[in-house]
């Protein structure tokens, strides 16, 4: 059996265990956490009334009338508008052209859809986006010359905090709209408005700076201390002989304490 | 004479020294101090330290990652803490106009965390326009804002240790507003689940003596639990259920290995009945109380007046428990005793036949010619792997279908592996038969609890809901991460440690995997 040259240094099983745990979690957090953080998608910006989670209700503007929200937020960062319309009959020529309306103090922007579309989703770029968050209003006009529906929600569980005015009338419920970033952006791109947002919903008990150190402790105290505590506990062991030493050795052992 | 021989551990008799953990429990008892807590944090042993320090970091994390009110039935659990704690009463199950304090209410709208809940394509309010609003909508909230919420609130049903217990870091930061008042009280919650992995460290060392690197790995699997991480940020009394049933059971072991002292007996049947004043599924402990008493007693047959003594204790303990929370319950005006809880599970027609078929059906397919299964698809994999590694936030945060795939042939490899180790230590076993016995009764008749109140749940609901998920498997935490190292300890000792590293570094990509996701989910 070759032996080790004195004082060549030489794993143990302790520091063999401790090092295939490293690795694992290396390899592990390439293979399967780095795609999730790297991935491209779109991002939301805000969402100031969700859709319905099971029963879609739908609320329908004449031509020439509006559906107002109130108390919605315009995030800084929104690039598009995102929301759910169909004509309210079906016509050859499709849904009238509808504006989304947006306004807040020293902010307006619009968000056209072109008429003719069947009915579905729309994800439209707003011009000009906004440059800081602010509260404000958003309003559907219908400019064309038949009724359109938008969809939205009168469910308990996913009503927002907006008003809904239909042509200045109090109605029940929200019309669903979602605020998406700009272009496809990874998670890691994103990290300092997520960090931004986790810290403005802890009222700014732990400020963004600090969200980023802690998401660094995590990252390295959870990998490395949970290492780290496995092989000081082998070590432990085999100082203490309820883990066998293995072959024995004439180099010096890494400060076996 | 009474028999004193201890029960030995299940493990090599090399290996075995039941001192190890009377020196880590040592430390805690004199802490009065500052320099009394440094010896004890001194004698802390230092795999133990590193544990506790990233338990505590993962649940700060957590703490972060899930904002105001998304942990399950979280508005209603703060809820509760937030009346008991302005008041000094319990809210009420049935009765009232506010289940929520306008406070609570005001915030749940303001910040759109309302239809958070449970709503995937849902985001909270997060931008600083929003904040400043409710700056302002907090200020010119009337005096009394934080106290009106008497119920109806759902969660009254629930006994109130936890409630009252989390009352005193309430009063401590009252004067935070809501949001970080909130933060701070889930990261006092935190600390349930660092006694947790302490528990389970010692239990580790009380049965396998001091082999450090099976306490680590025992305690480590606990720590890494993902589901237990997520759960220790959120103001909920499963927190301190989990670490009455881990006291619990750590009590009980020492009373079946050294015998029914009436130390021992009082501090089992103390931490029995703080778990059923915790939580009507703490009332489990109440059975597996009379199992440990009745295996302490045929192990070490104390003399008879001992017995009745003893006995008599116990009794008291659990009854005194029982009756004070009934006499609270009345004096504060709030619901019956565990609300209903218990006199639930006796609504509908009790079929043995179905109710066994039930629960075959839970873990296999039908039989040819069984009826099928009462409710939804709903098995083991539902609740023994989805909803106990994973799930977070309102059952909406997941991991991919792929991980839950992989956590389910592992766990399958782990159960196979537990068996045979089980056989390959038999006579190990056979030796150690009080603490087995224990153990065994604790995790069946839990099991089994939670079948039966799913079945009789079934049967009230037509059906409806299955009521039970992997969240109510974590007071069987501890017993989880000894299984593992008990099954990894019975490897070939060359290969146990490297495949304890495995399970280990697969825990900590769960853990980083499951914080993460929960971010993405609500903040970006």
């Amino acid at each position: 059996m070759r032996r080790p040259a004195p004082g060549k240094w030489r794993l143990g099983v302790p520091g063999r265990t401790a090092g295939l745990a490293l690795l694992l979690i290396i390899v592990g957090g390439l293979l399967f956490l780095r795609p999730h953080l790297q991935s491209g998608q779109e991002l939301v910006a805000g969402v100031p009334a969700p859709p319905a989670l099971a029963a879609i209700t739908p609320f329908s503007v004449a031509p020439h009338g509006r559906a107002c929200m109130s108390s919605v937020t315009i995030d800084a960062g929104s690039a598009l508008a995102q929301f759910d319309l169909a004509p309210a009959r079906p016509t050859k020529h499709g849904g009238p052209p509808v504006d989304l309306l947006l306004s807040a103090p020293g902010y307006r922007g619009v968000v056209k859809v072109p008429g003719g579309y069947p009915g579905g989703s729309a994800t439209l770029p707003i011009v000009p986006t906004p440059k800081r968050s602010e509260i404000g209003s958003a309003c559907f006009v219908d400019v064309g010359k038949t009724a359109v529906v938008l969809n939205g929600t009168t469910e308990a569980r996913t009503v927002s905090r907006s008003s809904t005015l239909v042509d200045g009338q109090s109605v029940a419920g929200d019309i669903a709209l979602t605020f998406i970033g700009k272009g496809d952006r990874s998670l890691l791109d994103e990290i300092n408005e997520t960090f931004d947002h986790a810290s403005n919903l802890t009222d700014g008990l732990v400020p963004a700076w600090l969200i980023w150190v802690l998401g660094l402790l995590v990252l390295g105290f959870v990998t490395l201390g949970t290492v780290a505590a496995f092989y000081l506990a082998l070590r432990e062991d085999e100082a203490s002989g309820a883990l066998p030493k293995g072959r024995p050795r004439s180099g010096p052992r890494a400060s076996s304490g | 004479m009474a028999k004193k021989t201890a029960t030995p551990a299940l493990t090599t008799p090399r290996a075995r020294s039941p001192r190890l953990l009377d020196r880590a429990a040592g430390g805690a008892r004199r802490v009065a101090s500052p320099s009394s807590l440094r010896r004890a944090l001194a004698r802390v042993p230092n795999p133990l330290l590193l544990i506790l320090v990233l338990a505590a970091l993962e649940s700060v994390a957590w703490d972060v990652a899930t904002p105001a009110f998304q942990g399950p039935d979280e508005a209603a659990q703060f809820a509760y803490v937030q009346h008991f704690a302005e008041t000094g009463s319990i809210p009420s199950a049935t009765k009232g106009t506010a289940p929520l304090s306008t406070e609570e209410q005001d915030a749940m709208t303001w910040l759109n965390l309302a239809p958070l809940v449970g709503d995937p394509p849902a985001r909270p309010a997060w931008s600083s326009a929003d904040l400043a609003v409710w700056h302002q909508i907090e200020r010119a909230m009337p005096k009394g804002s934080r106290a009106n919420g008497g119920g109806p609130n759902y969660q009254a049903s629930n006994p109130p240790l936890y409630y009252a217990l989390m009352a005193i870091p309430y009063r401590l930061v009252i004067w935070l507003p809501l949001l970080k008042r909130l933060f701070v009280l889930r990261l006092f919650s935190a600390l349930l689940r660092l006694a947790v992995i302490a528990l389970t460290w010692i239990l580790a060392g009380e049965l396998f003596g001091r082999v450090r690197w099976k306490q680590t790995l025992a305690a480590g699997v606990v720590a890494l639990e993902p589901k237990l991480a997520f759960m220790s940020a959120v103001i909920s009394a499963d927190n301190l259920l989990v670490l009455a049933v881990t006291g619990f059971l750590l009590a009980a072991v020492r009373l079946v290995k050294r015998g029914p002292s009436m130390a021992r007996v009082l501090a089992v049947s103390g931490l029995a009945a703080a778990a059923v004043l915790t939580q009507g599924r703490g009332l489990v402990t109440v059975p597996v109380l009379a199992v440990a008493l009745a295996v302490a007693w045929v192990r070490h047959r104390p003399p008879a007046r001992a017995t009745l003594l003893r006995g008599a204790a116990a009794v008291a303990t659990i009854g005194c428990a029982l009756g004070a929370y009934v006499l609270f319950a009345k004096a504060s005006n709030g619901s019956s005793a565990f609300g209903g809880q218990v006199t639930q599970l006796n609504r509908g027609r009790f079929d043995l036949g179905q109710f066994l078929s039930s629960v075959y059906q839970f873990y296999f397919p039908a039989l040819p010619g069984m009826q099928p299964r009462v409710g939804p698809a709903y098995g083991y994999q539902q609740v023994f792997i989805t909803t106990f590694y994973g799930t977070f936030a309102s059952l909406e945060v997941n991991f991919s279908s792929r991980i839950y795939a992989w956590l389910q042939v592992g766990s399958a490899i782990g159960l196979v592996g537990f068996y045979t180790a089980c056989v390959v230590r038999w006579r190990s076993l056979r030796r150690s038969w009080p603490v087995v016995v224990l153990m065994l009764a604790l995790l069946v008749l839990s099991i089994g609890f939670l079948q039966y109140v799913s079945y009789r749940a079934l049967l009230g609901n037509g059906g409806s809901d299955p009521l039970i998920t992997g969240r109510y498997l974590l007071p069987l935490v501890s017993l989880f991460g000894l299984a593992v190292a008990f099954t990894v300890g019975c490897l070939p000792r060359r290969i146990a440690p490297l495949i304890g590293a495995v399970i280990l570094a697969i825990g900590v990509l769960l853990s980083l995997d499951a914080i993460g996701i929960t971010m993405a989910r609500f903040y970006a």
